[in-house]
């Protein structure tokens, strides 16, 4: 059974370490001052999926021939984005109609007065 | 009737049975059939609880007036009620009895991949029912089995924390049992059972398995949060604080609905074995029923919402949520065709196996056609939280899948005890079942309809007449109930010995001894056909 | 039928030890997806309320100690590769080495939950934590309530996980250092490594979440 040589451990490593210091200096940036404020999430979370990648490919093996533990890692991502999915889908439309806005709307109240 | 003397033992040789009789080397046992047998017992402890709340239920819907018991403490029976037989009972049942015992055999393996995780999720049930049992005698939980937010999160005087820890232990043991079946039929099966020869049983409890793992950690989440509002008052649901208690019932749901297709799943797997073996005839389409398991299982995960039409949801949400519900029934029927297909021009006989399948067939198409009903979004403005929706889902849970459990129990019983039931009585039991069933539940379509609502103690005069039929069912159900329970047990000592296949059914488990070695095979068996090669053997009809 | 090959044992359920370590190998990748779900779930109900509380959430955020929380990612990051060269040193047979960086592992993963407690100690004297020490002045209160509740669940949760990714660990250094594993079969090594680096892959998503959207 395959395993990683140390140079590829110590290059994935390091890769991490930059991507650390990378999506760290990217918080520090005023996205809003912008309104950009969504760039700053999707900049964060892109830097994480990355790096989430490389972790499972490198150091968990999830190259390796056996397809079995790819189709469990894909199969997990795949009901997570359903959650995510339809659950949104929700939050997102129910501001729509005034049958259900209610929620959506004291939320908004409270954001404007703090 | 020849009077009842004890049978003969049933045989001298090792069995998993006499391979130890110390109470250590049964709370011990590595040994899957062992371990099958122990979640034999507790599951029917907890069917019996929840069915003495459902008692206490039925009785007081008898009177149109609330006088058996205040309206707190009916709210307590019906929670107990949906908690105890959702999750000790439903849930556990055939894939914890049946499909521990049966898994290895039908892959021609020696045990489950992983037989200590196995005697570890026994463990972890019984404590989570421990738990829940506590709950119960400390008070109760009075929030229906939905546990829906803020009433539970911050408003219910009763022992909701230690429910829902009991509940969230209670799931471990769920998720190692699916996870335990993924990867025994990923890597034991025998040489020449490829995935296409697999029993269509196999097939579904993989299903099972799969919404076990991924969904069960969702619903564990959920009641962790309701756990930590209560303790520590985060108001993650309360809207006083900013909370939207709809998303405790997006996370609920998530699994819950799922859980229903963990719940029926093994029973269809069930059926799809006994309707083989009594009609003498291969299953129609073999490959369309295994993979509508599969459909079932990734189509379940997509429909949650329809629980929550009248919640506050977006309605357009709601719309998804409706279309998508009608494509999960898509499969379901798939298979009840393909069952009847099977059927047609087969040499059918009615033992009580293929009894309990036909009352299968029938309810669960009956409860299957209503949940199309109640899919509907404009339906179910009105059937919502009515005696409709209790129907419905009962016509499954209970003339579905309580009764494939019961098919299987019989039809596997001399597999795993060595001995026969008595056939006469136990087919009497399985008519007192349909009857008493359709007594007790098909009125509810008709008083949901009539718009009774569900979770009242109280309902207005009119409606008293459907519901003393109803109960009055209930106690015909009880009886058909207890029956199997005495003549299961006396026939440990009474029956007449099985031998290895009473049925003359295929299948790798039944080429085993009758109760089977410890190690299931002398050597492991190859295997050259397929599981349902009925027309191929010499036995046109099953004498008995 | 019971095969003892320098200390790993085939169990009787098996046919060989490829078999085993496939079967060990796959049961946790399946229980990683629980896993994923678990997490997966709390992070949806803190995306919803992220998107409706936005400027709660960013004042919140900005009363956590990013530093630390910087040092803790390096830290657990710094863990996963030590556990990776774990597994290479068990494919080699190279016991000592194996046993060192198994410990290392375990030490990092006790400096993060070092590094923890100081964290949760100065919020419980700052008055952040939401049930039990709740005294926060400053504009959007119940967003800032809200947002402490989902930092203390998930990073509660995620610590739980790392505090039994600990212990595992030094089970598994002890067995090592007894002779238990060769090349032929390390199963164990490799399995409690896929959990390791699962729990960093958590935080890798948790940290920017609670930590870094600052606005």
């Amino acid at each position: 059974m395959a395993s990683m040589s140390p140079r590829t451990s110590t290059i994935v490593f390091a890769v991490l370490m930059l991507l650390l210091v990378a999506t760290v200096g990217a918080a520090f940036v005023p996205y809003d001052r912008w309104q950009l404020g969504w760039a700053g999430v999707a900049i964060a979370l892109t830097i994480a999926a990355t790096k989430a990648i490389l972790i499972a490919r490198f150091f968990m093996h999830l190259s390796a021939p056996a397809p079995l533990p790819r189709l469990l890692a894909l199969m997990a991502i795949v009901w997570l984005g359903i959650l995510f999915a339809l659950s949104w889908s929700d939050y997102l439309t129910r501001s729509w109609l005034p049958a259900s806005r209610g929620w959506t709307e004291s939320a908004a109240r409270r954001e404007s007065e703090p | 009737m020849t009077p009842l003397e004890p049978s003969p033992p049933v045989t001298a040789r090792e069995t998993y049975l006499n391979a130890g009789y110390s109470l250590k080397s049964w709370l011990l046992a590595l040994d899957h059939k062992r371990i099958a047998i122990l979640y034999f017992v507790s599951i029917t402890l907890f069917f019996f609880v929840g069915g003495a709340f459902a008692t206490l239920v039925r009785l007081e819907l008898m009177t149109p007036r609330g006088d058996l018991v205040s309206s707190d403490t009916y709210n307590k029976l019906f929670t107990m009620h949906g908690i105890i037989m959702i999750f000790f009972f439903l849930i556990p049942s055939i894939p914890a009895t049946l499909g521990n015992f049966l898994v290895p055999m039908m892959l021609g393996a020696r045990d489950l991949a992983f037989p200590r995780l196995n005697l570890l999720s026994w463990y972890i049930f019984v404590a989570g029912g421990v738990l829940t049992m506590v709950a119960v005698v400390s008070g109760g939980v009075d929030t229906g089995w939905t546990f829906y937010t803020p009433y539970s999160s911050a408003f219910s005087n009763t022992s909701v924390v230690v429910t829902v820890v009991g509940v969230f232990v209670t799931g471990f043991s769920s998720i190692l049992t699916g996870l335990n079946f993924i990867v025994t039929i990923h890597t034991l099966r025998a040489p020449g059972l490829t995935w296409g020869r697999l029993p269509l049983f196999i097939w579904s409890l993989y299903a099972t398995s799969i919404i076990m793992i991924l969904g069960t950690p969702v619903l564990a989440i959920s009641l962790a949060l309701v756990g930590a509002e209560r303790i520590f008052h985060v108001g993650i649901f309360d809207p006083a604080s900013g909370g939207d208690p709809l998303l405790f019932q997006h996370l609920f749901w998530y699994y819950s609905h799922p859980a229903v297709y963990i719940m029926i799943l093994p029973g269809m797997g069930v059926v799809s074995e006994i309707i083989p073996c009594f009609a003498r005839k291969n299953i129609f389409g073999y490959g369309v029923v295994a993979l509508s398991s599969l459909a079932i299982a990734f189509t379940g995960f997509l429909v949650w919402g329809h629980h929550m039409f009248v919640s506050g949801q977006s309605v357009y949400s709601g719309l998804v949520f409706s279309f998508l519900s009608y494509l999960v029934a898509i499969p379901s029927a798939v298979k009840v065709f393909n069952w009847t297909a099977t059927l047609y021009k087969g040499s059918i006989s009615f033992h009580t196996p293929m009894l309990y399948a036909f009352g299968f067939l029938g309810l669960f198409t009956m409860g299957g056609l209503t949940g199309l009903f109640v899919a509907a979004l404009g339906v179910d403005v009105h059937v919502h939280d009515t005696y409709f929706v209790v129907a419905h889902f009962h016509y499954i849970m209970v003339g579905g899948m309580v009764m494939a459990y019961l098919g299987g129990v019989h039809f596997w019983w001399p597999k795993i005890s060595g001995r026969m039931y008595p056939e006469w009585i136990a087919r009497f039991s399985a008519f007192v079942v349909f009857l008493g069933f359709n007594l007790t539940f098909f009125p509810q379509y008709v008083l949901g309809y009539l718009g009774m609502p569900r979770r009242y103690h109280s309902y207005p005069d009119e409606f008293q007449v459907l519901n003393v039929l109803s109960s009055a069912g209930a106690s015909i159900l009880a009886v058909g109930y207890v029956l199997p329970l005495i003549y299961l047990l006396a026939s440990l000592k009474y029956g007449k010995a099985a031998g290895p296949n009473p049925w003359i059914a295929t299948g790798l488990e039944w080429q085993t001894p009758s109760p089977p070695p410890t190690s299931n095979f002398p050597t492991t068996p190859t295997v050259t056909a397929g599981p349902y090669e009925y027309q191929d053997m010499e036995v046109p009809f099953v004498q008995r | 039928m019971c095969s003892v090959e320098r200390g790993a044992q085939l169990q009787h359920q098996f046919d060989d030890i490829e078999q085993q370590r496939q079967a060990d190998t796959l049961g946790m990748w399946a229980f990683l997806a629980t896993e994923t779900l678990f997490f997966g779930g709390v992070i949806l109900a803190f995306s919803v309320y992220r998107l409706y509380y936005t400027k709660g959430f960013i004042e919140a955020a900005h009363r956590l100690h990013l530093g630390l929380g910087a040092i803790n990612t390096a830290i657990l990051l710094g863990s996963s590769f030590t556990v990776a060269l774990a597994v290479h040193a068990a494919s080699l047979g190279k016991k000592k080495r194996l046993v060192g960086l198994l410990l290392a592992t375990g030490i990092l993963g006790l400096a993060f939950l070092g590094v923890k407690f100081c964290e949760y100690w100065s919020e419980y004297r700052e008055g952040l934590v939401p049930g039990l020490r709740f005294t926060y002045e400053g504009p959007f209160p119940a967003q800032v309530r809200l947002f402490f509740s989902f930092y203390f669940v998930m990073t509660a949760l995620h610590a739980a996980h790392m505090v039994v990714g600990i212990a595992i660990f030094a089970v598994v250094a002890f067995q090592a250092w007894r002779g238990r594993y060769s090349p032929e079969y390390y199963s164990s090594v490799e399995v409690s490594g896929l959990y390791w680096h699962f729990v960093d892959i958590v935080w890798v998503f948790l940290f920017p979440l609670l930590y870094l959207l600052r606005g």
